[in-house]
């Protein structure tokens, strides 16, 4: 995934394999984390639920890299003061107002990414809000419109047994056939494919271009 | 209380417990003593649309008059929150949580992190629960809600037994789902408003009807913002193995009072007597989509694993 600055050059979000989302195909090694963090400013994804300690672990062979991104609180509480990383909470995390990013800000994240669906509902708030924010906010320029908010979706863990949070794989449920009952009665069929959707960024500090799903075909 | 263990590996044991049977209901309406007389406490309010019709968590009044009668039957009273509060809910909330303390029920139940911190910075006194939709999958995270003086959590759906035995180590209350349809999914929006057209029902008549998801075996029920398994989660088999909670809830929120009365007087005697083939029979002929364990298990939580370990089809009868 691309994360563009405007004016501040090009940093890179990458998977480390056994940690990122989706699916390790495309993420990297450590190794070869630390030889891309020489060149560029690197952003490292641990957005599979793990414990604290093992991303620690983890981390702790990551070399020269800006910062991370994590998907637990307890997770970003625990490592905030053990490393002097940029950390930016996870979409999955799912902040839905302007209190979760004052909860988020106060237990160390320094960049909140809010769901695609309420991009407009914080531009909103830039303009009412005068005050220094404790945050940057990171918002999605193009993303996938999902059937539930990201970080917020079971479906393949009920029917497949695979945690999209803890595992990282998503089976796609959302875009099968449905038969909608009322009742007992069947009155249409409907799907809930994921939404291509380009969307305002009024408010944000960073811009971000949703791309691993679209590249590997829905993992 | 006394709980008799079923033969584990041809060993009987019995074991001690006395968790907290907690239900939930949506409305005034779908109130009656009848109906939670089994329950020790109960969490008023529908959480995943505020203009469900009748809401207690919008109707202040009938919130008053719910808790009134909950004292007068001896039940503790939680009050539910919005689930995924945007900005513009946050007044809602507030007022919401202004009434709650006002009446001073026993705790205030949240699945947003923004307002469980609200609540615990600006009325300390107030329990805090948090419910399954916080997305509490480490202990750490249960650690962090600690510190910040919750009292109560739900940890994520997903977590087996064994991560939930964590949580429950790090020292706060733990509450989980012993029966019912759990929330699978939240969106920013509701999916039923968006059939009216293809219903001829519009909100908030449209939710009076019972709406399902079909795809081949696979079945969910959606509900105002919030998405349900369409199987029950029964944990009647295997109430002991959850024998370190503080409390099990019946999740009825989107079903009749003759559901919630029927669950509850069997899990009361479960819990209270042993185990009952005759009442079990009966939890599986009222699952319309049949039962399933959820994630206990670490299987797919649509599964269910009987008794004797082996997994059963359970559908139920239509």
């Amino acid at each position: 995934m691309l994360e563009l600055r405007p004016g501040d050059g090009e940093a890179l979000y990458v998977g480390l394999k056994g940690f990122s989302r989706y699916s390790d195909r495309y993420a990297l090694t450590a190794e070869e984390i630390n030889e891309l963090a020489k060149q560029k400013r690197v952003y490292v994804a641990f957005n599979r639920i793990k414990s604290p300690k093992e991303i620690e672990e983890a981390v702790n062979k990551l070399k020269g890299i800006e910062g991370l991104i994590l998907n637990d609180p307890g997770t970003i509480w625990k490592l905030k003061d053990k490393h002097d990383l940029s950390i930016t909470s996870s979409v999955g995390i799912c902040p839905t107002n302007r209190l979760d990013l004052e909860f988020l800000a106060e237990i160390g994240c320094d960049i909140c990414i809010i769901p695609p669906e309420l991009n407009e509902d914080f531009a909103k708030a830039k303009t009412d809000k005068t005050g220094k924010k404790a945050y940057k906010l990171e918002l999605f320029r193009f993303a996938l419109m999902e059937m539930f908010y990201k970080g917020r979706c079971m479906l393949t863990g009920y029917f497949d047994g695979i945690s999209t949070k803890k595992d990282g794989l998503c089976t796609k449920k959302c875009c099968r056939k449905w038969e909608v009952f009322m009742g007992d009665e069947k009155v249409f069929e409907t799907s809930f494919p994921p939404q291509k959707s380009w969307l305002r960024i009024d408010g944000a500090d960073i811009v971000k271009y949703e791309g691993r799903q679209i590249k590997s075909g829905g993992d | 209380m006394k709980v008799d263990r079923l033969k584990v590996e041809g060993i009987e044991v019995t074991h001690e417990v006395n968790p907290e049977l907690v239900t939930n209901v949506p409305t005034l309406e779908s109130m009656s003593e009848c109906s939670l007389k089994h329950y020790d406490a109960v969490y008023l309010g529908m959480p995943y649309c505020w203009e469900y019709e009748g809401n207690l968590i919008s109707n202040h009044d009938d919130l008053g008059a719910a808790v009134e009668m909950l004292r007068a039957m001896k039940k503790k009273v939680y009050v539910s929150t919005f689930a995924a509060p945007r900005n513009k809910d946050l007044k809602h909330v507030f007022s919401l949580i202004d009434k709650a303390v006002e009446l001073e029920v026993d705790a205030v139940e949240s699945t947003n992190y923004g307002v469980i911190r609200h609540i615990t910075k600006e009325y300390p006194d107030v329990r805090v629960h948090t419910g399954g939709l916080t997305n509490i999958y480490t202990s750490a995270t249960a650690e962090l809600l600690y510190s910040m003086g919750v009292g109560r959590v739900m940890p994520a759906y997903e977590l087996p037994i064994e991560d939930i035995r964590k949580i429950k180590d790090v020292g706060l209350e733990v509450e989980v789902v012993v029966h019912g349809k759990i929330p699978l999914g939240i969106s920013h929006d509701c999916f039923l408003k968006s059939f009216a057209d293809k219903t001829g029902k519009d909100c908030p008549y449209i939710c009076k009807e019972e709406f399902w998801f079909r795809s081949d075996d696979l079945v969910l029920k959606p509900f105002g913002s919030a998405t349900l398994s369409g199987k029950d989660v029964c944990m009647y088999e295997h109430i002991e193995k959850l024998d370190f909670v503080d409390a099990m809830r019946i999740e009825a929120i989107s079903e009749r009072i003759g559901y919630r009365d029927v669950v509850g007087e069997i899990y009361r005697r479960r819990i209270n007597e042993g185990y009952s083939t005759e009442d079990f029979g009966r939890l599986k002929e009222m699952a319309k989509n049949g039962i399933c364990n959820g994630f206990y298990f670490n299987k797919a939580g649509q599964d269910y694993i009987g008794k004797a370990g082996k997994a059963e089809e359970t559908k139920g009868v239509l």
